[in-house]
């Protein structure tokens, strides 16, 4: 399990690594819960927890919004802030992925690299038992 | 949209010095449109008639970074200009006209900002080089335009000195030592105390320029200050830390735990450069660079230029 939290861990660190221009990575359930993350601790912002819950949050109104208009399944959101983004994937109909990214952000970049976290995040997660081992990676 | 022939110095690898030869290189005697550079940070030349207007890249502080984040401009202003702008007016141009912002002095956080996007583009990996005759979408072009050449030249300058230098823009994220935090308690200013202050192990040079909104070029030379003089120090980067490790979760992984292979902890990675190893120091000493951005000499000889235009 360890070992699985571990790669969980690094899968985020490499996310922000590879991007340029992103700050904090949040890894949650649906439902807000965190499950693993990658962020600013000693900044003055939300936390990890509070983003989590945030991203979930609204990554859950734009999904109801989608599905009441009928636009199918929801993929990601982006939000443009005047000094930065915040954009939410999801990692198959249990989790999502958060990433927080400053004004210069590479979003296109980060697209392209999240899908592919997205999917090694979704092996990870449902190798290793689903939401109830979640709450068991959730430090 | 067309791939430009990329010049012989920017096939292999693709970084480095000879990167703004492709301005050089390139049919922009009387280019409009924008060349895109695909890469890692890539970034965008808008030109029009062969001048450079703006100059973008995810890897430096654009002109509205510059100008928000250093407090030049409020957001109120801001939005009000943007506002009005989206009626057909470039929102430099409205700044201007509303006096937020002088034109010289636009004029000097564009060129700034051009000369930070080449360097960071250049100073990255280009992939390739391409060219969409449309005329540019440029939100902040210079008032003056900027000649390619000059820019070519200054940013070529810029990446060579930065070559001698111990820090990278991008990839090195910086975290104060205990000596730095010493440094900082003392009650210091200017623009160390902001570098030392946000130096926190998670940002690289480029993070901490979007965050004060300074300009890329002066950040990196001054975090190499800092960091010859011990009050900075640089933490390993999570690819290298996973380096041969990672990803495949199914796959064969490397026995050695993450954290154990990165660069302060491998003896057998290869050794850093150190400032002035290439001599470049010798003939382009640092200069301190304290409270607000001033312009370089060659900037300012610059402003001069346009200004007895006007």
């Amino acid at each position: 399990m360890t070992d699985r939290h571990d790669q969980l861990a690094a899968e985020v660190r490499v996310l922000r690594d590879r991007v340029v221009g992103v700050t904090d990575v949040v890894v949650a359930s649906v439902d807000g819960l965190l499950i693993t993350s990658e962020t600013d601790e000693t900044d003055e912002t939300a936390g990890a927890e509070g983003l989590a819950a945030l991203t979930a949050a609204s990554f859950s109104i734009a999904r109801r919004a989608g599905s009441m208009s009928s636009k199918g399944r929801l993929h990601h959101t982006v939000s443009q802030f005047t000094d930065g983004y915040l954009v939410a994937r999801a990692i198959g109909d249990m989790a999502l992925i958060g990433v927080l990214g400053d004004a210069g952000m590479d979003v296109q970049r980060l697209q392209v690299e999240a899908r592919e976290s997205a999917e090694r995040i979704s092996v990870l997660l449902t190798a290793t038992g689903g939401k109830d081992e979640a709450n068991h990676l959730h430090r | 949209m067309r791939v430009l022939p990329l010049p012989a110095a920017l096939r292999s690898g693709g970084s480095g010095l000879d990167f703004p030869r492709v301005l050089m290189e390139v049919p922009h005697g009387r280019l409009s449109g924008t060349l895109l550079v695909t890469g890692d940070p890539g970034g965008r030349f808008h030109l029009e008639d062969g001048v450079i207007l703006e100059v973008t890249s995810p890897g430096s502080p654009g002109v509205e970074t510059l100008l928000l984040r250093s407090g030049r401009v409020t957001e109120t202003d801001w939005a009000s200009a943007v506002r009005s702008g989206a009626a057909g007016r470039r929102v430099g141009a409205e700044l201007v006209a509303r006096e937020l912002v002088g034109s010289a002095e636009l004029q000097l956080i564009c060129v700034m900002a051009a000369l930070d996007g080449a360097l960071a583009m250049g100073m990255g990996r280009i992939d390739r080089v391409t060219l969409d005759p449309e005329p540019p979408s440029s939100f902040f072009a210079a008032p003056e335009g900027i000649e390619p050449e000059w820019l070519s030249h200054e940013t070529e300058r810029r990446i060579r000195a930065l070559g001698g230098q111990p820090v990278t823009p991008f990839r090195d994220r910086l975290s104060r030592t205990d000596a730095g935090t010493r440094l900082l308690d003392d009650g210091i200013a200017g623009e160390r105390r902001d570098i030392l202050r946000t130096a926190n192990g998670r940002r690289s040079c480029r993070d901490i320029a979007f965050l004060l909104g300074r300009g890329l070029y002066a950040v990196t030379v001054e975090t190499s200050r800092l960091l010859h003089e011990g009050l900075v120090g640089l933490a390993p980067s999570a690819l290298e830390e996973a380096e041969g490790s990672f990803p495949a979760p199914e796959g064969d992984r490397n026995p050695e735990p993450a954290g154990q292979s990165g660069r302060s902890g491998n003896p057998a990675r290869l050794p850093r450069r150190r400032p002035g190893a290439s001599g470049i120091t010798d003939v382009l000493p640092l200069r301190p660079v304290s409270g607000p951005w001033r312009p370089s000499t060659a900037l300012a000889a610059e402003d001069r230029r346009f200004g007895s235009a006007q």
